[in-house]
């Protein structure tokens, strides 16, 4: 029995006194179907904890590709350190342990109104929730001169995990001997705060290895970030900052380094710092919510999809529930821990609606680890509640304390490497 | 002055490329008996104040407890332990000797590289100086007693030496480096150490003692055990800060 059957039913007079509310739901349950869009790392924990949550539903995941490449660690695949195969991952787990109908295809249309989503294979499929994780795309053409072409070609942005990240390690080996690498670090809000820091961490690690001459450039449309502290505090001890031979330089806004226009055909970056001409150019481009929410209608001007915090469901259309990167999450950082937190909190509020219960209190948390080195992590550990419709950040969340004791990073590198590897199956396996 | 020694150690250690994250299994090395009483001439040399305070700069007192004594089932009580084992150990995971939880044992490695041997006979000094662990809350006194035969009697039958012949009659360790004290060790930490040892996977044992006899206990004798050399922890374990 689907829901317009029971109205029906109800309507019809004599079942009324019969059904009671926990029946009601079960009749619900039975037949809900959620349709899941995208399987990156919000879409594969949603599909996973919606079973969990509630074990009786049916359950579709639709992602294009069959292997998952996480943009988690994707830094040490440009250096060499892990490579592509080591961040891929099926969804044979989630087909064979949690019974999630996974299909491999791309939705193409939307029906807010008869609850249906168009696949490009052709077909549609019926919802009673959707769920969209459609993670990021970029913005092309914020400067003069910045070109999607340029991106693909000689300006590689590698934030997306794949081929760009190779194109980018390619260049990288290229790099002749003292040369210039830039990067050109992305304003805000944008996915993984703490990925262009890391990055250019991990390349001056890579250049004093394999060319210690070379010199990493970061031009920044901000004047601060994410675990700044720690990260140069570990620039001072590993790379020389602060001092005439650091490897890392890092221009700030409010010294010139947004950038104000690109030549890409000779790799230089014009920002009123002054002109920049690189031998590698990262060019980290602006982001907004991925295309597929621009194309079902869930974004604002800004374009992110804002969405009930407490749920996770679009204030744009009922019914439709935005997790991950695309939605407007306050001070929530557009990580993948952030996602998969609020996948577990959008499917519970699936599960409790289902059933007629009002959705609890959500409490999400957002823990990262990054490398400042291979052996010098620095992290983040954050808590957040809803209030007044705003994610809020607690009082207890922190930061990487600086300690005199090399443990202390030591120790947060090899946390990171369990870290990865646990949270990778808690979103895939 | 020795702290900035530590951070210029690890800013070496920084400067060399890290492992692969994809583990292969591989072949450990193993100690030679001779080179074993080498390593470990200055091992009974240490200066338990400055263990002390090693043990919580270096952050051992996250997993291992205030004192030593660990809260945690998946890492081992140090407190009460002889020294030359400690210190063995700490040269075990420094040369990559070690596994735990069934893999790669990478905490440990990593900061066991961190020491020198002077350090690491430090830290040993202030665990010996410490009271043995209390009794584990999860340990099972019917369980204990089936254990007390085999360890103190051993099996004639099939060629099992007493437990208690190397590791003293009270779990107290015996007179070679590599016979730890067992007694007060969380009954969940020495199931693993002994599963290890059967498995092949711990390869520490000067020898191949313990990996030939684990090979000859049964799980439920292994249980059995653990649980016995739990219960004879001290009744008051470490002081509590």
């Amino acid at each position: 029995m689907n829901r317009r059957e029971l109205l029906k039913a109800l309507g019809a007079g004599g079942a009324l006194a019969l059904l009671n509310a926990p029946a009601m739901a079960a009749a619900k349950n039975k037949t809900a179907h959620i349709v899941i869009v995208g399987g990156g790392i919000g879409g594969a924990t949603a599909a996973k904890y919606l079973r969990l949550a509630a074990p009786g539903v049916k359950i579709t995941l639709v992602e294009p590709v069959k292997r998952f490449i996480t943009c988690l660690r994707s830094n040490d695949v440009a250096v060499g350190h892990m490579t592509l195969d080591d961040i891929t991952f099926t969804y044979d787990a989630l087909r064979a342990r949690y019974k999630i109908n996974v299909v491999h295809d791309r939705v193409i249309g939307f029906d807010p109104d008869k609850k249906t989503v168009q696949l490009d294979a052709g077909g549609k499929l019926a919802y009673d929730k959707l769920v969209v994780s459609p993670g990021i795309d970029f913005i092309y053409g914020d400067v003069e001169g910045y070109t999607r072409e340029a991106a693909e070609t000689t300006l590689p942005h590698a934030w997306k995990a794949g081929p760009q990240t190779l194109l980018l390690k390619k260049q990288l080996e290229a790099m002749p001997q003292g040369g210039t690498f830039l990067m050109v670090a992305p304003p805000n809000p944008f996915r993984c705060p703490p990925g262009p820091y890391e990055r250019a961490s991990l390349i001056a690690e890579w250049f004093q290895k394999h060319n210690p001459r070379a010199k990493v450039i970061i031009l920044d449309h901000k004047d601060a970030f994410t675990k700044d502290v720690p990260f140069k505090k570990a620039w001072e001890r590993l790379y020389g900052f602060n001092t005439p031979n650091s490897m890392i330089e890092w221009i700030p806004a409010a010294k010139g380094g947004t950038p104000k226009r690109v030549d890409a055909a000779n790799r230089t970056v014009i920002a009123a710092a002054g002109t920049f001409k690189a031998d590698v150019v990262n060019y980290i481009s602006p982001q907004r919510a991925g295309t597929v929410a621009f194309r079902m209608g869930l974004t604002n001007r800004e374009g992110w999809c804002p969405v009930n915090r407490r749920t996770f469901e679009s204030e744009i259309v009922r019914d439709v529930h935005v997790i991950g990167d695309a939605c407007v999450g306050d001070s929530m950082p557009k990580s993948g821990y952030s996602a998969n937190s609020q996948a577990k909190v959008a499917v519970q509020a699936i599960a409790d609606m289902l059933a007629g219960k009002t959705p609890g209190e959500p409490s999400m948390i957002n823990v990262c680890y990054s490398l400042a080195g291979q052996d010098y992590g620095v992290s983040i550990a954050d808590i957040f509640k809803v209030v007044d419709n705003r994610i809020v950040k607690l009082p207890a969340s922190g930061v990487s304390p600086i300690t005199d004791s090399p443990a202390q990073p030591l120790l947060e590198a090899v946390y990171q490497r369990n870290w990865h590897r646990t949270f990778a199956n808690d979103c895939f396996a | 002055m020795k702290q900035r020694l530590l951070v210029l150690s690890l800013l070496l250690i920084a400067g060399s490329a890290g492992a692969s994250s994809t583990e292969k299994p591989e072949a450990m090395p193993e100690w030679e008996s001779d080179k074993l009483e080498l390593a470990l001439a200055h091992a009974n040399t240490g200066n338990p104040v400055e263990g002390k305070r090693l043990h919580h700069y270096l952050y051992c007192s996250a997993c291992h407890g205030d004192n030593g004594e660990s809260p945690s089932r998946n890492w081992p009580s140090l407190t009460g332990q002889k020294p030359d084992y400690v210190m063995k150990t700490l040269l075990d995971y420094k040369q990559s000797m070690r596994r735990d939880h069934y893999r790669k044992a990478f905490v440990m490695t990593r900061m066991a590289g961190l020491l020198n041997e002077s350090q690491m006979a430090d830290l040993a000094a202030y665990y010996a100086q410490q009271p043995a662990p209390a009794i584990p809350p999860s340990t099972n006194v019917k369980l204990a007693k089936q254990g007390a035969k085999l360890a103190n009697r051993g099996d004639d039958k099939r060629g099992i030496t007493a437990c208690s012949a190397c590791h003293g009659e009270h779990g107290e360790s015996g007179v070679t480096p590599d016979t730890p004290a067992l007694a007060g060790q969380t009954p969940e930490y020495f199931i693993q150490a002994m599963t290890m040892y059967k498995q092949g996977m711990r390869t520490s044992d000067v020898g191949g003692v313990m990996r030939m006899y684990s090979k000859s206990l049964t799980e439920a004798e292994i249980k059995a055990l653990a649980h016995y050399y739990a219960s004879l922890g001290s009744k008051a374990g470490a002081p509590k800060p």
